[in-house]
């Protein structure tokens, strides 16, 4: 028999009692933040699932979009999504290798710095406004998709800057330095060695960039198109979105079986998290980890 | 003990008896953001020899061994003054090509820095860079840059799997074969054994004894059995300043400056008591 028991006193008992409390509390929390998703989800699974199919994906709408399919606005997604990439890779990368490894630190690359974040916090809409008015007027693009992913390829520069600069900046320098001590240029550095090493990272800032435009409807508002009359669907011609397809639809389209609308949603859904998870997953082919 | 090859003429200038220096730095100063890291060291590197830059921590050699193959021109805030010569050229001034430079001075590093790429293309990526070899010329060279730091057997059947499928010691020496493939004149080694193992250190100061007359080699270390082991001369660098330079076996045995005294007492390894050399 032990001397002191090990049993509990009345204070023990209280502050476990809290800590119970507590626990349950957060456990909640957690459920609370997750469960609209979780909802949001399922009802979007459960009343779009019955509609997709090869004809709702592929075809083109028929009866002012009470029939047909959504194809034209899925492969409109894709194009606004591959200019837009047009867009942000080339001038994203450039500015972040600019920033994180020519850019002599002072009131010039501080003020760059302050200008990628102020973009990031620019209303979507805004940017809409912006893109109609510099794109499709003043630089005479009109209504298309040109203008469209030129507008989203902006929309989403500030955020591959970020990851690209961060994954940069994560190379240790030693790599640049053996590069540069080899003889080569720093463009050939940056090229041939830094590059490759920060591809991980870059690749999930795209990625995610990417996501983005694809679910933002407002950017392309006054450029965008719920469906075309005849053929088309190049650079040159009005964009459809599924983001766009899902507000206009919505709001214009009386009569309009909202199981359509369900349905578009998950197509949208699935391309989003599609590439959230290639961000988050990386993909395989990264870099792994240097060996002791 | 001087270094006992030469690849440099004896007395080539006129008027100058003693054999040329291969690397030779006067007056040279560093500042990083304006504050002083090396004050003034004035030191000759003889053709063929290994010089081990020794010191405590923040003293300045690490700082001397990047000027001179002017690895500071890429560190923002970093100032150099004084001169160097290479082969009696200085290295500083308007006419000089860093790319030239580079070549003729290789440097490896503390850790291992593979390149994302095979192993071939590690070794292939200066001679690829600079257009000295293509197809089988590149792969002979390849070869002779692996064999040059007996890594050849170890890895002759998988040239193109991934370098990082290495060990530390292995990751090393293709480093130091990736600086030999550009057929350089000087290797910078900055610490290049401080992340490897005993048993790697021992094999990379077993490569570097070999390479000894062919290459001067600049080694900035910390351990001084290494610098006993494998120097011709060692110079002692403390709060940015040379403090002296001189064999080994004098320096360690008989310091004349107090400052070395010092280091060497602080240290207290078998170099510092001067002890006998060649410990592992």
């Amino acid at each position: 028999m032990p001397v002191a028991p090990l049993g509990t006193t009345p204070g023990l008992r209280r502050r476990l009692r809290r800590q119970a409390l507590g626990f349950a509390l957060l456990t909640g929390a957690a459920g609370a933040v997750a469960l609209p998703g979780i909802r949001l989800l399922g009802e979007v699974l459960r009343r779009g699932w019955p509609v997709l199919g090869p004809e709702f994906l592929l075809a083109p709408p028929r009866d002012f979009l009470r029939a047909g399919g959504i194809g034209p606005a899925v492969l409109g997604t894709l194009l606004l999504l591959l200019g837009a990439l047009g867009v942000a890779l080339p001038l994203g990368v450039g500015a972040a290798l600019y920033l994180a490894h020519y850019a002599r630190p002072g009131p010039v690359t501080a003020g760059i710095r302050v200008a990628v974040g102020g973009l990031a916090a620019v209303p979507p809409i805004v940017y809409g406004l912006f893109g109609f008015s510099l794109f499709s007027v003043a630089m005479g693009l009109g209504r298309t998709a040109a203008a469209g992913a030129l507008t989203l390829g902006i929309l989403v520069l500030p955020t591959v800057i970020t990851a690209a600069e961060e994954a940069l900046a994560g190379v240790p320098r030693e790599y640049r330095e053996a590069a540069l001590a080899l003889g080569a240029s720093r463009w050939q550095a940056a090229r041939r060695v830094l590059l490759p090493l920060a591809l991980p990272g870059i690749r999930s800032g795209v990625a995610l960039a990417l996501a983005r435009a694809a679910g933002e409807a407002a950017p392309i508002l006054f450029m965008a198109a719920l469906f075309r009359a005849g053929p088309g669907g190049g650079l040159g011609d009005r964009p459809l979105a599924l983001a766009y397809h899902l507000y206009a639809a919505a709001t214009q389209v009386p009569g309009l079986p909202p199981e359509r609308l369900y349905g578009a949603a998950l197509v949208l859904l699935a391309l989003v998290m599609g590439l959230m998870a290639l961000a988050l997953g990386g993909g395989g082919g990264g870099w792994p980890e240097r060996r002791p | 003990m001087q270094g006992s090859a030469r690849r440099g003429a004896a007395g080539t200038h006129p008027g100058v008896a003693v054999p040329r220096a291969k690397v030779e730095a006067r007056e040279l100063s560093v500042w990083y953001q304006g504050k002083p890291a090396l004050r003034r060291v004035s030191l000759a590197v003889a053709p063929g020899e290994i010089l081990a830059l020794v010191g405590p921590s923040g003293c300045g050699k690490s700082t001397f061994l990047r000027a001179l193959n002017r690895l500071h021109d890429e560190t923002p805030g970093a100032t150099v003054r004084g001169q160097v010569w290479l082969d009696g050229e200085p290295i500083y001034g308007p006419g000089v090509n860093l790319t030239a430079l580079r070549m003729r001075v290789g440097m490896v590093f503390q850790r291992p820095t593979p390149f994302p790429g095979s192993i071939f293309e590690n070794v292939a990526f200066g001679p690829r860079l600079h257009g000295l070899a293509r197809g089988r010329r590149l792969r002979v060279l390849v070869e002779r840059a692996l064999r040059q730091v007996a890594l050849w057997e170890e890895v002759r059947g998988r040239l193109h799997q991934s370098a990082l499928t290495l060990s530390g010691g292995q990751q090393q020496r293709l480093c130091l074969a990736r600086a030999l493939a550009v057929d350089p004149e000087v290797l910078l080694l900055d610490e290049p054994t401080s992340a490897l193992d005993p048993a790697a250190t021992a094999r990379l100061e077993e490569l570097l004894r070999t390479l000894r007359g062919d290459y001067t080699l600049v080694l900035v270390t910390h351990n001084l059995d290494q610098a006993r082991r494998l120097a011709d001369r060692v110079a002692v660098f403390q709060g940015g300043e040379l403090v002296e330079a001189g064999p080994p076996r004098e320096v360690f045995a008989r310091p004349r400056d107090p400052r070395t005294a010092a280091y060497l007492q602080s240290w207290g390894g078998p170099a510092g008591r001067g002890g006998s050399p060649g410990g592992t």
